[in-house]
C-alpha cells in the first residue's frame, strides 16, 4: 500500500471501519513507515481529546450570582416605570433637536472653511514664484 | 421535584423552586457551554447567563417539549453568541496591539530541556487544533457536532434541540465530521 492510500484511509481504521484485509495491509504499512505510523498517532491522539474533556463540577456560589444579576435587572426596571416620560420622549426629542443643530451648524463652519482653504492655496502658488520670499522662509526653517 | 412543579413554582415567584431548578440543572448547562467554550470561566459566566433568560422567560415555555430540549438550546445559542463577541473582541485587541504592541505573547515556547514540559506542549497543539478545526465548522454544524461528540446526545435528542428533521441532523453530522478530519489531517501532513 502506498503511503497516499494510507492517508485516505486512517481514518477509518481508527473508526474500525476498514475490512480485514486493508487492515492487514495497513498495519504492516504503518510497520515499515515511520512518517504514516507519527500520521496515525497524531490523528488518533488528537480526535481523542474530545473524550478527554474534563467534566466541570458545578459553582457553590452559582445561584447567589444569577440572584444578584436578577435583582440588578429587576431594579432597573422599577426605574424604568418612573422615568419613562424622559427615556421615551424627552430623551429622543432632545437628541433629534441637537443633531439638527449639529448639522446646520456644521455646514455653516464647512462653507467659512472651504473658502479659506482656497485662499491659502492661492498665497502659497504666489510665494512659489517669489524666489526672494521662498529663501526667507528656508531660513526661518533651518534656523529654527 | 418534577419539571412541572419547578415551572408551576417558578411561575408563582417562590425563591425556592428557582433556586431548587438551578441546582437541577446546572451541571447539565455548565458542561455544555463549556463543550463549546472549553474554558471553565467563560463556561460558568454563560451558565449564569442562560439561567437568567431561563428565569426571565419560562412563561414562554411550552410543556409540550422537554425541558431539558430547551436547556440545551438556550446555552448553544449563548455559548455560539458569546463566540462571536469574543472573536470580534479579540480583532479589536489585536488591531489594538499592533498599535500599541503586545502587553503579554501567547506565543508559548516549548522547553527542550524537560520531557514534560514538551508533551504538555504537544497536547496543547493538539487541543488548539481540535477547538480550531470545530470552530471554522458552520454555526449548525458545530451544535450538532459539538452536542454529539462533547455531550453523547442522540442524533433524535439534537434534532429535537434544533428543531430540524433528523436526516438533516444526520447529514450535518456527517459534513463536520469529514470537515473537521479534513482539517486536522491537513494540519499533519503540512507538517
Ligand atoms: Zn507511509
Amino acid at each position: 500500500m502506498k503511503c497516499k492510500t494510507v492517508h485516505k484511509k486512517l481514518f477509518l481504521y481508527i473508526d474500525n471501519e476498514t475490512t480485514d484485509s486493508e487492515n492487514v495491509k495497513i498495519n504492516n504499512h504503518l510497520q515499515s513507515c515511520e512518517n504514516c505510523k507519527q500520521l496515525y498517532y497524531d490523528l488518533k491522539t488528537t480526535l481523542n481529546i474530545i473524550n478527554e474533556q474534563e467534566t466541570l463540577k458545578p459553582n457553590p456560589f452559582l445561584y447567589t450570582r444569577i440572584k444578584q444579576k436578577l435583582d440588578v435587572i429587576e431594579d432597573k426596571r422599577k426605574q424604568n416605570i418612573f422615568v419613562p416620560v424622559y427615556k421615551k420622549i424627552l430623551q429622543p426629542v432632545l437628541l433629534s433637536f441637537l443633531l439638527i443643530v449639529g448639522f446646520f451648524f456644521g455646514i455653516k463652519i464647512g462653507n467659512t472653511y472651504e473658502t479659506k482653504k482656497y485662499e491659502d492655496i492661492s498665497l502659497k502658488t504666489e510665494l512659489y514664484f517669489d524666489d526672494f520670499q521662498q529663501e526667507e522662509i528656508e531660513i526661518l526653517l533651518l534656523n529654527e | 421535584m418534577s419539571d412541572k412543579e419547578l415551572i408551576t413554582g417558578i411561575l408563582s415567584n417562590d425563591q425556592k423552586y428557582f433556586k431548587n431548578f438551578v441546582d437541577k440543572y446546572q451541571l447539565m448547562v455548565l458542561n455544555t457551554c463549556n463543550s463549546f467554550l472549553h474554558n471553565k470561566n467563560d463556561a460558568e459566566d454563560i451558565t449564569q447567563e442562560v439561567f437568567i433568560e431561563v428565569f426571565l422567560s419560562i412563561h414562554k415555555f411550552k410543556e409540550t417539549a422537554r425541558l431539558s430540549t430547551w436547556l440545551y438550546r438556550i446555552s448553544a445559542n449563548k455559548s455560539l453568541n458569546f463566540m462571536r463577541d469574543n472573536k470580534k473582541r479579540k480583532i479589536i485587541k489585536s488591531i489594538g496591539n499592533f498599535f500599541y504592541g503586545t502587553e503579554n505573547s501567547e506565543l508559548q515556547i516549548p522547553d527542550n530541556s524537560n520531557d514534560d514540559a514538551e508533551n504538555k506542549y504537544k497536547q496543547n497543539e493538539k487541543i488548539k487544533l481540535l477547538h480550531k478545526s470545530i470552530n471554522t465548522l458552520s454555526k449548525n454544524q458545530k451544535i450538532a457536532f459539538t452536542l454529539s461528540k462533547f455531550e453523547n446526545l442522540s442524533y433524535v435528542q439534537i434534532s429535537k434541540i434544533m428543531n430540524l428533521s433528523l436526516s438533516s441532523v444526520e447529514g450535518l453530522m456527517h459534513r463536520a465530521k469529514n470537515n473537521v478530519r479534513k482539517k486536522i489531517l491537513n494540519f499533519y501532513k503540512r507538517k
